[in-house]
């Protein structure tokens, strides 16, 4: 299954990307495939600072996206 | 209304002049400053998830309206590179008695600063960069403000 997934501030700057597909070998929720990729690129927020958002939505660490979703890891924010 | 701009906000592209049935208009507006935590501030670079910001955003809006006796607020905010002095955001709220305007106000401030997913990064003078973590939402998370409107 593709997902898409979207970095943002810290992270994207960690990952060197704006976006990119990624394929999931097996169903996993969020915060699994957050680790999964903190792993690969040493993001500086443990799973516990961030936020998740899929379609534009905020959503718990536990959803399981579904195939096409926007997933996108919100570092905290600092708007204002 | 709810706007993330790319560039300086232009006030009167955005805020329309005022209502019949108005009284008070309550106008935050946040500035850059040249000092945080203790460190020299430079310039600031906002960034945005703008689909998302704006959807947030809206939501906070219509929040405000439900939760108060206003006839309408308007807020933008803009990303990219920002100096000192320049405004990041401006909020504009109508309502019929300076009260429920300024309630309204804060309350929508205190929410962008929580949920809606723009980010900080400070460039300081001695050459040190970092992302800003709103404490606020850091510490007490996104319902941390639910007792505000509760209590009205």
């Amino acid at each position: 299954m593709k997902i898409q997934i979207k970095y943002f501030a810290g992270l994207r700057e960690k990952a060197g990307k704006n976006q990119e597909e990624i394929t999931l070998q097996e169903v996993c929720d969020l915060k699994s495939i957050y680790l999964k990729l903190s792993g690969q690129y040493h993001f500086p927020l443990s799973a516990h600072e961030i936020k998740y958002s899929v379609n534009n939505e905020y959503v718990e660490c536990s959803k399981i996206p579904c195939e096409n979703d926007v997933v996108v890891f919100i570092p905290p924010v600092a708007g204002g | 209304m709810f706007k993330i701009v790319d560039g300086p906000i232009v006030l009167h592209d955005y805020f329309e002049s005022t209502l019949d049935e108005v009284g008070g208009i309550v106008t935050f507006e946040g500035r850059v400053r040249d000092n945080n935590q203790g460190k020299k501030v430079k310039k600031l670079l906002y960034e945005a998830f703008c689909e998302m910001a704006e959807l947030e955003g809206a939501k906070i809006l219509k929040e405000a309206k439900s939760f108060f006796a206003i006839s309408k607020a308007d807020c933008i905010h803009r990303t990219g590179v920002l100096a000192i002095r320049d405004l990041a955001i401006r909020i504009s709220v109508y309502a019929k008695h300076r009260e429920a305007a300024f309630l309204a106000c804060q309350y929508i401030i205190d929410q962008v600063k929580t949920r809606v997913p723009i980010w900080k990064k400070e460039f300081y003078i001695d050459g040190e960069t970092e992302w800003v973590k709103c404490l606020t939402c850091a510490n007490q998370g996104i319902a941390h403000h639910d007792h505000f409107h509760h209590a009205r």
